[in-house]
């Protein structure tokens, strides 16, 4: 594996190639978390939306250093993945959750699949509404900053 | 009164456990956190994965997750905690891979399109 800078120019393409991250931390317990999230990469950073009582968002108030994983399920290549490491914050901002959210939206909903998804699944938005509305308050984003950048072999 | 959920079981999951088109493990070392890719094998209802040698060896616990998506109502998954122990590779694959078992200690499965009230 290469280390590479997180604004190199593989590394970007690839993960605009990846629609989903895992990212994974470590709890104050000392025990590993990993989860998979929808992400926008926004100014040199990864947001991922969630809420504060999200296992990961309190891992971070702790231990703020996580680990990146990208696909790159858009991409031809099956046979690499990115991992990026960083630093963790939790952001509650109003003007940047909207930054993020209206760039959430175009991303995984207003394209071909997101919206063909959404007309197959029809039936289920309402009961989509009454388990966001039930867990409405308290959300925010994680923000990382990359700090390093690697291409891992897949086996 | 009854909540939404998007929980399920992991039999609910046979076929990305059978199908996994990505897994990734996670495990501390040296008190920082890892992540690596892994490659899942679910054989005879046991939890096999591979890594690459470079990762180097693993601790005696991790968590594993296997997903799929992108897109909302097809966003699923599972991950599991426990104990690893290195194990043989199973029949047909890549012998050279270092191959482990992981015995679930704890696991969450999820699906989207599955969501309910419950």
């Amino acid at each position: 594996m290469t280390q590479r800078t997180p604004d190199d120019r593989a590394v970007r393409l690839f993960i605009d190639r990846s629609m989903i991250l895992r990212i994974a931390s470590l709890s104050p317990k000392g025990n590993a978390d990993i989860i998979p999230l929808w992400f926008i990469a926004d100014r040199g950073r990864i947001y991922m939306a969630t809420r504060a009582g999200n296992p990961v968002a309190r891992d971070i108030m702790t231990n703020p250093e996580v680990v990146l994983l990208f696909h790159g399920e858009r991409g031809a290549r099956r046979d690499r993945m990115l991992r990026v490491r960083g630093h963790a914050v939790f952001r509650t901002e109003p003007s940047l959750l909207r930054r993020v959210q209206f760039r959430a939206v175009a991303r995984y909903y207003l394209t071909p699949g997101g919206l063909w998804d959404t007309i197959k699944n029809i039936r289920r938005l309402g009961v989509w509404n009454r388990y966001h509305q039930e867990r409405a308050g308290g959300g925010g984003l994680i923000e990382v900053t990359p700090e390093s950048a690697e291409f891992l072999k897949v086996l | 009164m009854k909540r939404v959920t998007r929980s399920v079981t992991a039999e609910a999951l046979r076929d990305l456990l059978e199908h996994p088109p990505r897994a990734a493990l996670a495990f501390v070392r040296d008190g920082a956190i890892e992540a690596v890719p892994a490659t899942f094998r679910l054989v005879d209802g046991r939890y096999l994965f591979a890594v690459d040698g470079a990762a180097g060896p693993l601790p005696a616990k991790a968590k594993l997750v296997i997903d799929d998506g992108p897109w909302y109502f097809d966003l699923r998954g599972t991950w599991m905690r426990g104990p690893v122990t290195r194990c043989e590779a199973p029949a047909g694959e890549d012998s050279d891979a270092e191959w482990y078992e992981l015995a679930p200690e704890k696991t969450v499965a999820w699906h989207y399109g599955e969501m309910r009230q419950a």
